[in-house]
């Protein structure tokens, strides 16, 4: 066979040939990818969103049992009951305004006023009642002497706790053997008829929630670096803790949890709180009862985010003493924590990122300077300190979003169920995304023989949530449930702490004491 | 004559292998004005190790099982002065928590967008971004050389799977097959980065974040954070005939005038703004739109030029305005 001119030639081209296909297809990979193409979200599992399922309160049928029960038109006297943790001054301003002066839209009534007064809590629901019982007997017989008032007329006001103590001295009068009844009609207002998770959840004699919720924020918000000792913000909302709570979160935190803690919950640190849990024997007996008086209830449904309005309202009920002396029902703003949240959302999230892209950045510098000992060590220093700097941004972050429903989880407005359902499965593939992610019914079915797949798996679960209307404390199905109740009147857009001075509340009141309220002409009060 | 000669084949292959490399320069590094971008999925979720009962957990636990997902646009630029990046965020999960809506870190600082208002970024320690340029999330190398190796006290455990301790004793993990980078804390926590080759560099295209806890009930569960990015689009060096604005309708009268980019690329531009014939600015945005998308003019009649500002880029249309 005769050899070819130049046996070597299509050895010597294949080089030059293989160059200039790998520069086209160099220069061809380069074309597509800076040319414009729609953005497609890079593929993750596809969370369903998470819509809680929330349930509505409907309040029964108000009854007309006592529609036929009216007032005299002389002088009565409104008592007024505070609630759990509170004192008598609750309802001063309130009671001031309503027998004298009256406010903007609010009239004064013929009433005598009563000093509302601060009631035993040290004890049981049942030794609270008895201290009360005595106190309004005292007070009822003394109207009788001096403003010749029967005890009959008398109205009982109560915020809480304390419609439970006077709908349990209802039923305590039904034994008028040893009992005489000061009163004649109750309005509640947020009273946990039907038992109440909070109280019990939060306090120390129960779930030690309070300590538990206040002891994450301060570990997490805490962290040297989310504040400098020397930029750390004014002490501006936060005093009012009660001791054992403070004395819990001192053993683990630093001092710095004075400054960082986000409200006070200071409130529910009672042995009776124990008793007003739903499946307690008065709870269960009381809202089952038809009370033998006429009783209107008013319930408050807080709008989201409950948690930090009720902490906001919860501060200023300290302090807002002077504002309400002129205008009794001007307790509605609550929004100031809600903005303040999500500021401090928005700065944890972006400090998030910007930490990570301070390691990457640092990561990358790191790679250029393999070779240089010194300014590796350096930048693997700076990427892992960037790194602490961003999970902890992250997780206050996290404690920022989740403390809303952290919160209603633990008074009973929000329940999670979860239900084992299959396996995540995620593995690793040469395809754009690379990442796959399937469900398999057992962890092995994740299992693949490619070493470059890398896959992961871990439990998944099914999640059904539920939501109930709330007053940041109490749920309207435990408030506004009583049967046998003249009247179930929603307070909207009104927590648990600003419904004794709500504009809502003042529309009620004016509402109830011209007898406006189908079936309550009782609690018809004339004008001074 | 003296010829060179032809190089032999296995010079050949040396140099078909240093190909790559030169054309997988930083991003960073490239003079040219450039403009990329990204779509991020960022996840955050508690998960169990393995099946156990949860109902004996904390509220603050069975909160932390559900999985929060936000999505980002992310762009980055250099017009030759210095990188800049920016992140636009998609998504809001609660109607009362009033979103981050931007995030931006370039020569001007770091800074984010809340509430209408650009606000400083916290920084807590001055000297970890002391003379740092953002990342552009391209890397040039993977696996330090031989030499560096030596350097880094890096042992290779396995074919393409080196290893060496850094600081605190957390040991960095690269490796080759799949590309990927790896840090093992102490605590058995795990940053963990996968890598997609791609003509401007190693990109970062995945990152995962595994801390182990375990919960008031006793189980073990991983505080676990997900990145997902879509492949990076972009444009390097001049624009001529990569991008051009589509203006609908044009003319216009009251009508909201649809503004996109051609090929229908999705882009946050920094600025839109309208010039009228003599060049003076009729109308401005620096808040302007995501593009595709439509704006809403106040101008009196005219011929105008609306010009779009994104990164080093500029992309001018006239239209009229009847």
């Amino acid at each position: 066979m005769k050899p070819s001119p130049h046996p070597e030639s299509s050895t010597q081209n294949l080089p030059m040939i293989l160059t200039l296909s790998i520069i086209g297809i160099m220069v061809a990979f380069l074309a597509h990818s800076t040319q414009a193409q729609p953005c497609f979200w890079p593929q993750s599992p596809l969370f369903d969103p998470l819509i809680p399922n929330s349930i509505s309160f409907i309040p029964p049928t108000g009854s007309t049992e006592f529609s036929g029960k009216t007032s005299t038109t002389g002088e009565r006297v409104f008592f007024y009951l505070h609630g759990l943790g509170g004192t008598g001054t609750s309802w001063n301003i309130v009671a001031s305004r309503t027998a004298y002066g009256g406010s903007s839209g609010y009239p004064a009534r013929q009433v005598v006023f009563d000093m509302p007064y601060t009631y035993l809590q040290n004890g049981s629901l049942q030794d609270a009642a008895l201290d009360i019982d005595a106190e309004l007997n005292s007070r009822a017989w003394n109207a009788q002497q001096i403003h010749g008032i029967s005890p009959g007329e008398n109205i009982v006001i109560a915020h809480s706790l304390g419609g439970l103590e006077a709908l349990l001295l209802d039923s305590l009068y039904e034994d008028s053997l040893n009992f005489t009844r000061p009163f004649g009609g109750i309005i509640m207002l947020g009273s946990a008829i039907g038992g109440s998770d909070a109280a019990f959840a939060l306090s120390s004699w129960g779930q030690n929630g309070a300590v538990q919720f206040v002891e994450d924020a301060c570990s997490i918000l805490s962290n040297p670096w989310l504040w400098m000792p020397s930029f750390l913000p004014p002490l501006r909302w936060f005093g009012s803790l009660d001791p054992l709570v403070q004395q819990a979160i001192q053993t683990s935190c630093s001092s710095l949890s004075n400054v960082l803690i986000p409200f006070a919950l200071g409130r529910f640190n009672q042995p009776l709180v124990a008793e007003v849990q739903s499946l307690s024997p008065w709870p269960l007996n009381l809202s089952q009862r038809s009370p033998k008086i006429p009783v209107v209830q008013l319930y408050g449904v807080e709008e989201e985010p409950v948690f930090w309005r009720t902490a906001y309202s919860m501060y200023q009920s300290d302090s807002i003493g002077l504002s309400l002396a002129q205008d009794p029902f001007g307790f509605d703003e609550d929004d100031f924590l809600v903005d303040w949240a999500s500021d401090q959302m928005a700065r944890y999230q972006a400090q998030t990122l910007l930490a990570q892209a301070s390691a990457q950045a640092h990561a990358q510098a790191q790679c250029q300077a393999w070779l240089n000992p010194v300014a590796s060590i350096y930048h693997a220093w700076q990427r892992q300190r960037a790194e602490e700097q961003s999970v902890a941004a992250a997780k206050a972050h996290q404690w920022y979003a989740q403390a809303n429903n952290v919160f209603k989880e633990y008074i009973g407005a929000r329940e999670i169920g979860m239900a084992h359902e299959g396996y995540w499965c995620r593995c690793r593939g040469d395809e754009d995304p690379p990442f796959t992610w399937t469900i398999v019914a057992q962890a092995s079915d994740c299992y693949s023989n490619d070493p470059y797949a890398q896959c992961h798996v871990w439990p998944r679960w099914e999640v059904q949530i539920t939501e109930r209307p709330n007053d940041g404390i109490v749920l309207a199905s435990s408030a506004g449930n009583l049967p046998g109740a003249v009247a179930h009147i929603e307070l909207p857009q009104t927590n648990h702490q600003q419904m004794r001075n709500s504009q809502y509340t003042r529309d009620v009141f004016k509402r109830l004491f011209n007898g406006q309220i189908p079936g309550g002409p009782f609690f018809m009060t004339s004008l001074r | 004559m003296l010829k060179q000669p032809i190089p032999s084949l296995k010079v050949c292959l040396l140099l078909w292998s240093g190909w790559p490399l030169l054309t997988g320069l930083p991003a960073v590094g490239q003079n040219s004005p450039y403009f990329y971008q990204s779509d991020e999925v960022h996840t955050r979720a508690l998960r169990l190790s393995q099946i156990a009962d949860t109902n004996g957990l904390r509220p603050s636990e069975r909160e932390s099982f559900l999985p929060i997902e936000w999505r980002i646009h992310r762009q980055w630029y250099d017009s030759g002065e210095a990188l800049t990046v920016e992140w636009f965020f998609d998504d809001v999960r609660d109607s009362w928590m009033q979103p981050l809506e931007g995030i931006q870190w370039g020569p001007q600082g770091r800074s984010y967008f809340h509430r209408g208002t650009w606000h400083p970024a916290p920084m807590m320690d001055a000297d970890l971004h002391q003379g740092l340029t953002p990342s552009s999330l391209f890397f040039p190398t993977l696996i330090p050389s031989p030499e560096a190796c030596i350097g880094l006290s890096a042992v290779e455990q396995s074919p393409g799977v080196y290893e060496w301790t850094e600081e605190a004793g957390i040991t960095h993990r690269v490796q080759t097959y799949p590309p990927a980078w790896e840090w093992i804390g102490p605590d058995s926590s795990v940053l963990h980065w996968d890598f997609i080759a791609q003509p401007e560099g190693w990109f970062l295209v995945h990152e995962e974040r595994r801390q182990p806890q375990t919960l008031s009930n006793g189980a073990c569960a991983w505080e676990w954070t997900e990145v997902h990015r879509s492949l990076p689009l972009g444009q390097s060096g001049s624009l001529d005939g990569g991008m051009a604005l589509v203006l609908s309708p044009n003319p216009r009268r009251e009508e909201a005038l649809y503004v996109a980019l051609d090929r229908d690329l999705k882009i946050q531009p920094s600025q839109i703004e309208v010039l009228d014939l003599h060049g003076r600015s009729a109308w401005l945005s620096t808040q302007p739109p995501r593009l595709p998308g439509h704006l809403n003019l106040q101008i009196p009649p005219g011929r105008y030029t609306l010009r779009v500002t994104a990164g080093p880029y500029q992309v001018s249309q006239a239209f009229v305005q009847l």
